[in-house]
């Protein structure tokens, strides 16, 4: 597949959030602000395209080498932690404020990161295909959660009922986008765009 | 132990991420839901065990790790046994190792042994409660069928008439996904209140 076809069916066909239901936890935390949930997503999606390609060269170049594809899970889950475990270990108290880097730990941990290289290695691509697949899905998951914290905003304003307050009408709201998000075909961009 | 006034799915939803993807069918569900459950305790005992030793900062890092054990453990049991269904479940198995529920656990919740096993067995059974309803409701109205497991003449499907015909696809999509749990949190917090 080309870099273009790439580029879109992860933006648009198999957004992270709105197809592939990941990385939800953060947006659906009521009590968190827009602004929370958008420093989490950036500090998610700065990891992506880094860990995409990592996935790739551990797959190919020693898992499979050394015939124990299954440990697979085992050592990305190891490559996440040993930052996370640095972090932790070098904590400042009192915590710094929260900037993008407060939310790296949390981002660390998350199912979307890790779904990113699961999914870049699933699908076969090369080095530089896994790349630009990180960088797309971090971009489609920008993309996501920009769009759903403005909504999510302008709902606020309005008179939810009761029982759909929070996180119920939040769940509606995304799924409304992701039928809009329909639209966008794997299959169509493969043909377009070879 | 089993806390259904606190639902971790309905009411907060904690460990959505894997759980939703695989919520089409209701033995897929089933299946997520057990292996979230095992996960859970098994990770919790591991972490109440290591409890006095371990000092704060490893706490996270080290639950990710055994989790990430169990998962994979669980997932050769899975291509072994179930290879079929296996196959369905795809990534969202390995995802199970990074559940949001499993993080917010370790991180805030109980940690004495005889306090967090029933904690977590509480909140595992909760959640694949939770996962069988919105499965349940997304596969009898998205394809007409409840999909259990073959037992002697049984073929293992339950055909619903009329609905197996004519269908909401789209629940089985993944906006069904979000609407069919968005509706079911509000009815869940009618009926709390």
């Amino acid at each position: 597949m080309s870099y273009a076809g790439i580029i879109l069916t992860w933006v648009f066909a198999n957004n992270l959030v709105l197809n592939q239901l990941l990385g939800l936890c953060p947006f659906l935390g009521v009590s968190r602000s827009p602004a929370a949930a958008l420093r989490f997503a950036l500090a998610s999606a700065l990891l992506m395209p880094p860990f995409a390609l990592a996935a790739w060269a551990l797959e190919r170049l020693v898992l499979v080498p050394l015939g124990v594809p299954f440990l697979q899970l085992l050592v990305l889950v190891l490559l996440l932690v040993l930052p996370l475990l640095v972090l932790r270990l070098r904590a400042r108290r009192p915590a710094p404020a929260p900037g993008i880097g407060w939310y790296l730990p949390q981002a660390l941990s998350s199912c979307a990161v890790l779904g990113v290289g699961l999914l870049a290695t699933s699908a076969g691509y090369g080095a530089w295909s896994s790349l630009v697949a990180g960088a797309a899905a971090a971009g489609g998951y920008l993309l996501a959660v920009v769009v759903w914290s403005a909504l999510r905003e302008r709902l606020d304003r309005h008179g939810v009922p009761r029982p759909l307050r929070g996180l119920p009408i939040a769940l509606v709201t995304a799924g409304l986008m992701a039928m809009a998000f329909l639209a966008f075909d794997e299959l169509l961009f493969k043909n377009l765009l070879g | 132990m089993l806390n259904l006034r606190d639902n971790p799915l309905l009411l907060y939803a904690l460990g959505i991420c894997p759980a939703l993807a695989v919520s089409t069918r209701v033995d897929n569900a089933l299946v997520m839901g057990l292996l979230v459950l095992v996960v859970l305790m098994g990770t919790t005992l591991v972490m109440a065990a290591l409890e006095p030793v371990l000092p704060e900062a490893l706490r996270l890092p080290l639950a990710l790790v055994a989790a990430a054990g169990l998962v994979t453990a669980g997932d050769l049991f899975l291509r072994t046994y179930l290879p079929g269904l296996r196959e369905g479940l795809g990534i969202y198995v390995q995802l199970v190792a990074v559940n949001c529920l499993l993080v917010g656990r370790t991180e805030t919740g109980r940690r004495r042994l005889s306090e967090a096993a029933p904690e977590a067995f509480g909140q595992g059974a909760g959640f694949c409660l939770g996962l069988l309803l919105v499965a349940l409701v997304r596969e009898v109205l998205g394809a007409g069928t409840i999909s259990l497991f073959p037992v002697g003449s049984f073929s293992g499907t339950l055909r619903i008439g009329g609905l197996a015909e004519q269908p909401v696809r789209i629940l089985l999509l993944a906006p069904g996904a979000f609407l069919v749990l968005g509706y079911l949190a509000a009815l869940y917090n009618r009926s709390r209140s």
